[in-house]
């Protein structure tokens, strides 16, 4: 007889000639990517932001006429042959890997004096044209902003690609470090990178943040304690609809969002472990089916206004939002992303840590062999219900600000749909892996929410520009769900360990769970 | 398997599942951190489990009781009248669940697996169904509002393309998207069920559009038969009705009595001794697949000669509630997924009656719960012997 | 621009590209002069539209959607800013979640609205549930808002609405307007029709559980018992509903005559008629009258009565908009009564911008609030004769001249049957 309790996955057959480097090769391969496509954006940025506006700085028609003079000319020349070898190295890392050849050496320290080289150029050609200023090539620089979008960008891409060809081992032995070394700064500036676009900020404080934090919570209880919940965005919806009825005019009550996000986290974590207390003991596809059916009513007593709380199908509208310090959030939304990374940062430290208590170790034992972890004196219903009520209450603290920042809450923000989104994320990123959940979380929300919603808009632009009216009539909003599905299919199929695999899952599906004690591989990283 | 269903199940006694299920709420003292030393803690939890004892044992009688009260709450708001117009309506609707979780149910006893993906197959087949009745320039359309003869032909026509259409996609999302993942944890091919779901949902999405799409196949049949005080039936009615029935019938006969049938019986009961005795498991599942589909599809296009209509997401709800059906009739029971159907729909729509349709899927979703968490083995538990 | 021309070569495209901003502003330049022509405007100013464009709504929101563009088409073309030109934006309010309009994502729009500065007014929302979510959005940031379609009162008028706080929509000044009268107006209307025109005295009535839907069913209501009829039942069904025989088996147990569907198209206007017997009529407001519920009704689709904005296809005054709409679009513009609305509120709203640079020695205001400021006050005082007649707001920002006409099907579309006025009291009056 099989059993449930360990986890989620089948053994994966793992590439035979990279062995035991844990998540080190999937971070390497974010990074040389990663910095591929950054350079890449840098590029067609000022194309992004603004499709429809002329005067951007850059046309065609600009390209044409101009004629190359000066060392501005040379520096771009340069500038061009560095980016073109460091977009296309991945492409290159990718040939060598099929064919499986180790990379030379002298690659990358080409690719390293590369970087090196474009990140100074960048540097010059940036301050050139800032001292010559000619005409304001980047537009108008509001006060909190340091420097253009897309100078950002391109220094961020050049780094990135300098740590990844320069410290590749560095990457592969330490590659939380690595990863927090990079992502957090790249986190921190990204409003300032791209403040000409309100659009991605709106989307990095409302999907980014919001569904890094709910992608965390629902890790605690997918991948930490092996519960599968389908239900997830009932416990969102709970805390968002506590903090809305709080701080909006629904019913006179204005309660600071300070308070509101302990508040929601509570009142999530009490439905949490409300809800697992009689369904806990069910394990696997039943549980994930009674969670399922919990997602279900919680967004229909919502929908049916339940003692007139809720609002019905409109839900509760002209949320507050706070005003801190003179800086009104609804304003300026980048302040709703800081205090959301914030927020993401101490939750992420909160999860290792509690990962590598004994409460941890306790679900790591649950997830392998429930009866065996009874049997050790693990109070199992205890430890799942903790595992509920923390996962939950993580979806509490984005429920609340989530209505703050768009400022209303409907039935529909939470339907099944958000709960699979959620459960992609994960399985994309790597079950179990906090930093696998976060890069998935900025892929998965970055094609959905905003590539997705943007690509109507320039395929219009697009369609009108070169006279294909039938461009501008594609919805690819409706390409959702079929990336939600391809994402679950395919990750499950190919690679269940996601992007980036949790190290402890990878001994537990290699060894079966037997060989090496996971609770030491856990206490070391 | 997981042991505890596994319990309720090889022991089909409901005395020998209730055991394990208590022992499991944790609710049984067994002297974690001195929980149990406290003598108000012990009283209030023996009077929780004395209380979940009680749900759990009497679970049928308390849910025929409820049933029953809501028809006395229907006939005191409208009498005989509303009272059979109701029943009809919940057969009609009951009907429709049964054909659809008779797929949960079959597909369950045989690879253990919530098929999350068979609700959309169901909304698949509607848009089958949809496009072969235009598919010859609505020739098809005309031949069944023609005349009795020409409807009959028509049916002929449209049910057996429509479902070998819908078995055939039953198939390949069980090789594509289940085959693989069969000896992995039971919830790694619940995951990628619910991404088949999902694809299939954005295909549809894609291909037809948001909106419902009038199927047309409402004006095939039309009138009344016959009338029984001031209730009305009409042929559709009985259509949906006696499909249901009649191929549940078929599929009781199938396995009991074809080889194939019983070569699902088989290696529902134990997959590895059927690949020793020569059944070819991969093929049986596949058949399995292919009818649990079919059905669907005969319920899509019921459902859409009913209510006229068929819709990219109506397969999500409805697959839910087609599985609550089946978790009441016990998984894995064909003849208590379709007794649960009818069950399903007559609270649905008496429960829709009384306190208003709004909650009708709050209701089935609570029962749901319910189940799971009290009576997972549902209300007959599982006859290991029809189980296919 | 010399440097950037420069060191724009064929390769430095890479570089400079990603050196260069997206930059130059795009709101209208300040250096006004003394005179008060317009020849000398200069700059873009931007003019949008929220509507729900696709899934259910799909037959509603694109008319005015299309039509609005064309306003600002005829703008630009008659040089109606002098030197400025205008921006138009189309933005849309549905989502595939909800298959139609969501309030959330209305919100989200205005937003991303409000924070483009060259951004002075939009013509929108189509529903009113956006509408709740929107206004103090718009209110906050004092970006014009109006709407062509919304009919709920609690919008406008406080105390009206018990299911709308009506104070705490405007956080900020009231940039609200509508070019359509409210649901009290219709609730009259309709119960008027129910009971003086085709006499009935039992109804049952279904909402769709949205702001509009269940405003539209409380007035109703309330003016059917007022008018002498009683209201057997009621059910308040969410617009994910597909099956409505349990509903429909208790409204004929009850001997309704006739059922009542306060809702939209989108949220199973016809889905509810194609399922109910053809004998009983189905009555509605403006949220049933376009093509979806005439495809979803399918054969039942006669026997439905509803009203909805008043129909402007025969004025002489709305001629000409009804020929440019159909060179433009090869369309008629006859699907939605509501297509000259969304025509005469764009309309309206570029007379006010217009009045704002004349004011301001034919110049935009340098400060974008400002701007706004002007316009929603130039807007309060608005007197433009668009194609539907005068379009012109109360202090409450409602259409000075409400009524609703009378639509049945007829031949598979909707035709107009007549035109009915309420007075102050209530009283209702066929005008023609």
């Amino acid at each position: 007889m099989r059993r449930l309790g360990r986890g989620l996955l089948r053994p994966a057959s793992e590439p035979a000639e990279r062995p035991a480097r844990g998540s080190g090769t999937g971070t390497f391969w974010i990074f040389s990517i990663g910095s591929s496509l950054v350079l890449l954006m840098g590029w067609l940025l000022p194309w992004f932001v603004q499709p429809t506006s002329s005067g951007v700085g850059f046309s065609p028609m600009d390209v044409v006429t101009s004629s190359p003079t000066g060392i501005g000319t040379l520096c771009v020349y340069v500038l061009a042959v560095t980016m073109v070898m460091l977009v296309i190295a991945p492409v290159a890392e990718l040939v060598y890997r099929m064919r499986k050849q180790p990379v030379p050496m002298r690659f990358d320290r080409v690719r390293v004096v590369a970087a090196a080289v474009g990140l100074l150029l960048t540097v010059v050609v940036f301050l050139l044209t800032r001292i010559i200023q000619e005409e304001p090539l980047f537009g108008p620089i509001r006060a909190h902003t340091i420097t253009d979008s897309a100078v950002w960008l391109t220094m961020f891409g050049y780094i990135m690609a300098a740590v990844a060809y320069g410290a590749r081992d560095w990457v592969s032995r330490r590659p939380t470090v690595a990863f927090a070394a990079l992502g957090l700064p790249f986190g921190l500036l990204l409003p300032l990178m791209f403040h000409q676009a309100p659009n991605f900020i709106y989307w990095a404080a409302a999907s980014l943040a919001i569904y890094t934090l709910l992608a965390l919570g629902l890790n605690v209880v997918v991948g930490f304690a092996g519960l599968l919940d389908l239900g997830y965005a009932a416990f969102f919806a709970i805390g968002a609809y506590t903090c809305a009825s709080l701080a909006s005019p629904k019913h006179s009550i204005h309660l600071p969002l300070w308070v509101l996000i302990f508040l929601g986290a509570a009142v999530a974590s009490m439905f949490g472990a409300l809800l697992g207390a009689p369904t806990l003991r069910l394990r696997g596809d039943y549980l994930a089916i009674v969670t399922l059916g919990f997602g279900e009513i919680i967004p229909d007593l919502a929908t049916n206004n339940v003692g007139n709380l809720t609002g019905g199908p409109d839900g509760i509208s002209s949320i507050d939002q706070p005003i801190l310090f003179g800086i009104h959030f609804g304003i300026n939304k980048e302040w709703y992303y800081w205090a959301l990374f914030v927020l993401v940062i101490v939750v992420v430290i909160l999860l290792r840590n509690l990962e590598r208590s004994r409460v941890g170790r306790a679900w790591v034992a649950l997830r392998e062999d429930e009866v065996a972890a009874a049997a050790t004196g693990i109070n199992t219903t205890a430890t799942k219900l903790l595992a509920f009520a923390i996962g939950a209450s993580i979806s509490g603290l984005a429920g609340a600000f989530y209505g703050s920042i768009v400022t209303i809450v409907s039935p529909d923000d939470f339907a099944f749909a958000v709960s699979v989104s959620i459960l992609s994320i994960i399985v994309l990123g790597g079950i179990g892996n906090i930093t696998g959940v976060i890069v998935g979380s900025f892929v998965l929300t970055l094609v959905i929410f905003w590539v997705l919603p943007n690509l109507n808009e320039w395929s219009g632009t697009l369609g009108q520009t070169i006279n294909v009216p039938s461009l501008s009539n594609i919805d690819y909003s409706k390409y959702t769900y079929i990336i939600y599905g391809i994402a679950l299919v395919a990750m499950m199929l190919l690679r269940p360990g996601g992007l980036l695999p949790s190290r402890a899952r990878q001994i537990e599906l290699k060894s079966g769970g037997e060989e090496e004690s996971l609770a030491a591989v856990q206490g070391r990283a | 398997m997981s042991d505890e269903t596994a319990a309720g199940r090889s022991g089909a006694a409901a005395g020998v599942a209730q055991g394990a299920l208590v022992d499991q709420l944790g609710l049984s003292p067994r002297g974690h951190r001195g929980a149990a030393t406290n003598p108000a803690m012990v009283q209030t939890l023996a009077a929780l489990r004395r209380l979940y004892l009680l749900i759990q044992q009497r679970f049928p009688w308390i849910l025929l009781g409820a049933i029953g009260a809501a028809a006395v709450g229907v006939y005191r708001n409208g009498g005989w009248t509303l009272m059979g117009q109701q029943i009809k309506n919940a057969l009609v609707l009951g009907g429709i669940y049964a054909l659809v979780a008779v797929g949960y149910t079959m597909v369950y006893g045989i690879i253990e697996l919530i098929n999350f993906a068979h609700g959309d197959v169901f909304t698949l087949s509607g848009f089958y169904a949809y496009l072969i009745a235009g598919f010859f320039g609505g020739a098809l359309g005309s031949l069944a509002t023609g005349g009795g003869l020409g409807l009959v032909a028509a049916l002929v026509i449209l049910f057996p393309i429509t479902m070998a259409f819908a078995g055939l996609t039953g198939m390949v999302i069980e090789r594509v998207a289940y085959r693989r993942l069969r000896d992995a944890p039971r919830v790694a091919p619940l995951i990628t069920a619910i991404g088949a779901s999902f694809f299939l949902e954005g295909l549809m999405l894609l291909v037809f559009g948001a909106d419902n799409k009038p199927t047309g196949l409402s004006t095939w049949i039309t009138g009344h038969a016959f009338t029984i005080g001031n209730v009305t039936v009409d042929w559709k009615d009985l259509l949906v009705v006696g499909m249901a029935i009649g191929l549940m019938i078929a599929l009781g006969a199938f396995v009991r009595i074809t080889k194939l049938g019983k070569a699902m019986r088989a290696t529902a009961q134990d997959r590895n001794a059927s690949l020793l005795s020569g059944i070819n498991v991969n093929r049986t599942i596949s058949a399995t697949f292919f009818i649990g589909s079919a059905l669907a599809a005969a319920g899509a296009i019921v459902y859409s000669m009913y209510f006229n209509l068929i819709q990219w997401s109506l397969g999500y709800r409805l697959g839910i509630i087609a599985f609550t059906a089946a978790v009441l009739g016990g998984i894995g029971n064909i003849v208590g997924a379709g007794i649960g159907g009818f069950i399903i729909g007559i609270i649905y729509v008496f429960g829709g009656s009384l306190a208003g349709g709004e909650w009708s899927d709050a209701l089935i979703f609570a029962i749901l719960v319910i189940i799971l968490t009290f009576r997972p083995v549902g209300l007959f538990g599982v006859d290991v012997t029809t189980r296919a | 621009m010399i440097l950037t021309k420069r060191l724009l070569p064929i390769f430095g495209v890479v570089g400079i590209a990603a050196l260069s901003a997206c930059g130059t502003s795009s709101a209208p330049s300040s250096s006004g002069s003394g005179s008060g022509s317009l020849a000398s405007c200069q700059g873009t100013i931007t003019v949008a539209s929220d509507l729900p464009l696709t899934g259910g709504d799909a037959t509603d929101g694109p008319p005015v959607e299309k039509a609005a563009h064309l306003a600002v088409t005829q703008a630009n073309a008659n040089k109606a800013l002098g030197g400025c030109t205008l921006k138009y934006t189309s933005k849309d309010d549905a989502t595939v979640l909800k298959n139609g309009h969501d309030p959330a994502q209305g919100a989200a729009n205005i937003t991303a609205l409000s924070s483009d500065q060259s951004v002075v007014g939009v013509v929108g929302p189509f529903n009113s549930s956006v509408a709740v979510a929107e206004i103090p959005v718009a209110s906050q940031n004092h970006l014009a808002l109006i709407s062509p379609s919304n009919t709920n009162p609690g919008l406008t008028q406080a105390g009206t609405n018990p299911d709308v706080n009506t104070a705490s929509l405007y956080p900020g000044p009231h940039t609200y307007f509508r070019t359509i009268g409210t649901d009290i107006t219709q609730g009259q209307i309709l119960s008027f029709v129910a009971t003086q025109e085709l006499k009935f005295t039992k109804a049952y009535v279904i909402d769709d559980q949205e702001t509009y839907g269940r405003g539209l069913a409380t007035f109703f209501k309330k003016y059917f018992v007022q008018d002498g009829g009683t209201v057997v039942g009621s059910a308040s069904l969410p617009g994910s509903t597909k099956q409505f025989q349990t509903q429909i088996s208790d409204a004929q147990s009850k001997g309704a005559q006739v059922i009542f569907f306060g809702g939209t198209s989108g949220n199973g206007c016809g889905v509810i008629r194609s399922q109910m017997p053809a004998s009983v009529p189905l009555l509605g407001g403006d949220g049933c009258q376009d093509d979806k519920f005439i495809t979803d009704a399918g054969t039942n689709a006669v026997g439905a009565e509803v009203t909805s904005a008043p129909d402007a296809s025969k004025l002489p005054t709305a001629t000409q908009f009804y020929t440019d709409f159909k060179s433009t679009y090869n369309e008629d513009g006859t699907e939605s009564p509501y297509t000259p609305y969304g025509f005469d509120a764009m309309n309206g709203l570029i007379s006010a911008i217009k009045s704002v640079l004349l004011a301001n020695g034919g110049q935009p205001p340098s400060d974008a609030q400002t701007f706004r400021d002007d316009v929603v006050q130039q807007l309060h005082s608005l007197n433009y004769s668009g194609a539907t007649g005068t379009v012109a707001f109360d202090t409450n920002g409602d259409t000075t001249h409400a009524g609703f006409s009378l639509y049945t099907i007829n031949g598979s579309k909707w035709m107009p049957k007549e035109l009915l006025t309420a007075d102050a009291t209530g009283k209702v009056t066929v005008a023609s």
